[in-house]
Formats: C-alpha cells, structure tokens, sequence
C-alpha cells in the first residue's frame, strides 16, 4: 500500500430505488405475495479508483447524477459500498450538506455546540472556539439570536466556519463553493489553501469548474457513475492565484 | 465526523438528547409545564370516570392513578419518539458518520428527562394526598431504569421497520390504544376478573407499574419473582434489540 491519504479500488455502489407504493406496510404484503422486485437497481458508482496524496485538493466534477455525492458519502462512511475498498487515513470529516444539523428554532451559539460536536470537536474544544467560529462567520453580533433569524448565507458560513475549525485530516466538501456570496467563496478558497499548507487533504465536489480550479491540484470527473479518463493535473500557479 | 473517543462518544449522545429535549419542550419551564399539562388533563378526566368505583376498591386511587399514567406517558411517549426518531433525523444521518443507535437512544433519553422532572413534581402531589415518603422510593431509579430498557428495546426495532414501513406510526399508535387498557393504568390487578389478571400477569409494563405502586404508595420492598424475571427479561431484551438494530441499521442512510 502507499501512503496516500485516500485510496480507492475498485469502488462501486448499487442502490435499489424502491416505488413508493412499497412503503407502506400493505404494500410490503403484496410486494412479498407478489414475489415482486426488490426495487430498481441503479449503480450509482462503477469500477472508481483512484488515490489522493497528503495535502493534495482534489475536485470531483461531473453533470447531475453521475455519482460524485456518492463517492463522498462513500469515503465518509455514510453508505457502504457494494463492491471495491476504500481506505482514509487520519480523521475524516464531511461538509456535505450546510443545511444539515442546524436547529432553526435554538440559537446561532448553540448552533455552533451543535455542528462543532458534529463535525468532531468536543464540547468543551467547541465551547472555547464558538467566539473565533462566530468571528469567522462575521456574525458575532448575531450569536443569541435564533437561528432561523439568519439568511441563507449566513447560516452557510456558520457551518462552514465551525467545519474549518475542527480536527481534521481529510476534508470532504460538497457543493459549498456555490453557496454564499463571492466574498464567502474566496474566504472558502482561502481557507482551503491553508488546510492544504497545513497538510490537509481536501476533496472538493463542485459544479463551479472556474472556482474548482482555484482550488484543486486535480480534477476527477466522472461520468454516468464512472472515472472519465485520467484526473487533470491543474497547474502550481493556478491553484495559488486562488 | 470523529467519534474514536469515549468522551467524544459521550458529547454526541448529550448534545442530541439535549437537543431534542429543548425542541420538545423549548427548553423553557413553560415549555415544561405545557407537557405536564398532557398528563394532568388525562389524570382529570380519568379520575372524575372511574373515581365512584375504583376509590372503594383501591385505597388512595388519586396516587394510584397518577403513577400509572406517569409510567404509561413515559412508555407511549418514549416509544413513540425512538420509532421516529431516524426519520425525523434523516438530514443528519445523511449527512455525518457516527452510530445510528444514538439516534433512538437520545430520543428516549430526552422523554426520559421530562420523565424525571414529572416524577420530581408527582412525588410532591404524593405527598400532598398523604402518601409517606420511606426508603422503598429508593427502588424509584432501578424500576424507570426497567422501563427505560424495555422502551429501548422497542424503539429500537420500531424505528427501523419505520423506515422501510411509513405507515407504521399508525399501526403503534393502534395497537398503543389498545394496551392503554389491557396496562393497569386507571385502575388495579386486584380489582378485574381471573381471565384479565392473567393477561396483565404476563404484560411487563403492568408489572413494573405494580411494583412501582407497591414501592412509592404501599412502601413495600416487593421483591416478588415477576418484577425480577421482568427486569432480567427486560435487560436480555433491551440487548437483543439494539444487536438486532446494529444489524438492520445497516445501509439505512440510502433507505431514509
């Protein structure tokens, strides 16, 4: 084995997308009586290998459907792969969805207890970065107020801040290059550089090829669930204009 | 996400407990006493039913029935809450990697918070209708924690099946109904027929509801062998459950 961060061999994933008449419990009996299909097989992710050295950015891209959600929620270990193996090294954390794990109704400080506990931390390492996390997202002011109380973007950033200040070694970040606004992209951006300079290897799934290219030292794309040709290398230059 | 250590293990489980009690009851005394206000109404009406028949056969039914519908509320609400729990949880399993069980064991956990705090308040209502505090109330954590497991171990189950089943909230809230009264909760073993008693001889939440009754009202340590056999069967069970959700758990992130 080497001694890349990530490895994966051979990976594949099949789901079997069940009709919503099946979901319920009559429709279990007749589905069992019936003998009927289990539901449809879909493989979302066939034969994907590939690897990421220490303190590589990888961006993942491809159209809608091709797998790239699910290669994250793979290496995280979310869902499990049907066929192939993955293997992370170091601690794993995800930025999938910035939406998720957010409680509307308690306050943006309690928030950050929240996703920061998720995201890794302590309660108590969490407890003692919430000011540097709410400066970060620029909404000190706004930390008792209820969660709901803030906009889209700003709750984005709050997520992403407390991410960006968890224990990580692998980073895995979906589509947060599209949320916010430019300022909070190039913040994004920024802070990705400097996961990087600090040996942190980053995988990056976006549908923003421009801003991918800022940031990433390769680009994998896929392709109906499969790797299209080689990953490109971006250049040195490229990556440090970001 | 990385939950390698106990603390941080810990932390999680606190934080969604903590959560979730402070949504279900905003966290707020108000809130609390908004779900305090469930069993009360229900204590209100019982009482004013079945008061001319059961006050002659049961000696200090108020307290009686009070402790039954405490321990059923718990029951039906904990129960209730771990079978929805993956469901209402769906964006996070989605989202982060940590142990599902969590889910469902923060969820009884949280009513179990709300629980204690109704106890707190009910033994001060005891005390208010004459029932005399002894040291059998300190049988008080180990028959909840009985409870507990037998509420764990359902859930536990349930809330997998209703991931895959959507209507089962319906069907648990049926056969919830339906238990209400085969439980002795608005009224006593001793005062139904043979046929009746034999049911709720082999219904566990009756025994655990019994004995209770026994410890807090009757200050008896009753230590008689159904109570035993229920907390070791209730113990196996809550074990076998939560094996059985480890395995039927797998893959749930692509069925919610």
């Amino acid at each position: 084995m080497s001694g890349a961060a990530l490895e994966v061999r051979g990976l594949g994933k099949l789901f079997h997308h069940t009709l919503p008449r099946y979901r319920t419990m009559v429709g279990r009996l007749r589905r069992w009586a019936d003998g009927g299909p289990s539901g449809l097989p879909v493989w979302a992710l066939k034969d994907v290998s590939f690897e990421v050295a220490r303190g590589e950015c990888l961006g993942v891209m491809g159209p809608n459907g091709s797998g790239k959600s699910t290669l994250l929620a793979l290496i995280a270990g979310i869902l499990e792969p049907t066929e192939g193996a993955i293997r992370a090294r170091g601690r794993v954390n995800t930025l999938l969805n910035l939406g998720a794990g957010l409680q509307q109704e308690l306050s943006v400080r309690d928030n950050v207890e929240i996703f920061g506990i998720l995201t890794g931390l302590s309660r108590r390492r969490a407890l003692e970065l919430t000011p540097r996390i709410l400066d970060f997202a620029g909404v000190e002011p706004l930390a008792e107020v209820r969660m709901a109380e803030l906009s889209s973007g700003q709750a984005a950033r709050v997520a992403f801040s407390t991410a960006m200040h968890s224990d990580l070694d692998l980073l895995l970040v979906d589509e947060t290059l599209s949320v916010g606004d430019s300022q909070f992209q190039a913040k994004c951006e920024g802070e990705f550089q400097r996961l990087r300079r600090e040996g942190r290897t980053l995988i990056v799934v976006s549908h923003d090829e421009p801003a991918l290219r800022a940031v990433a030292t390769r680009i994998l794309r896929l392709e109906s669930g499969r790797v299209a040709g080689e990953p490109e290398r971006i250049a040195a230059e490229a990556v440090s204009r970001g | 996400m990385s939950v390698s250590s106990a603390g941080n293990r810990w932390d999680l489980f606190w934080m969604l407990t903590r959560t979730e009690f402070r949504l279900r009851d905003q966290g707020t005394l108000a809130g609390f006493l908004w779900t305090l206000l469930h069993p009360l109404f229900i204590f209100s009406i019982l009482y004013a039913l079945f008061t001319r028949w059961m006050a002659p056969l049961v000696p200090n039914y108020a307290a009686c029935l009070l402790i039954g519908i405490v321990q059923w509320n718990f029951f039906s609400t904990a129960t209730t809450a771990g079978m929805t729990s993956l469901r209402r949880k769906a964006g996070l399993i989605a989202s982060f990697s940590f142990p599902r069980g969590y889910v469902v064991s923060s969820s009884i956990a949280a009513v179990l918070l709300s629980h204690l705090l109704e106890w707190a308040v009910l033994l001060a209502a005891l005390l208010v209708l004459g029932v005399r505090p002894g040291w059998s109330w300190l049988l008080l954590p180990a028959l909840i924690a009985v409870e507990v497991a037998l509420a764990l171990g359902i859930a536990s189950v349930l809330s997998v099946l209703a991931v895959d089943v959507r209507d089962l909230d319906h069907v648990w809230g049926l056969l919830l109904y339906g238990f209400f009264f085969l439980t002795p909760v608005f009224y006593t073993a001793e005062v139904v027929g043979e046929g009746a008693r034999r049911l709720i001889a082999v219904n566990p939440l009756a025994v655990v509801i019994d004995a209770t009754r026994a410890a807090v009202i009757g200050g008896a340590f009753r230590a008689s062998p159904s109570i035993w056999l229920v907390a070791a069967g209730a113990g196996l069970f809550c074990a076998a459950s939560v094996g059985l959700f480890d395995r039927m758990s797998r893959g749930i992130s692509e069925r919610l």
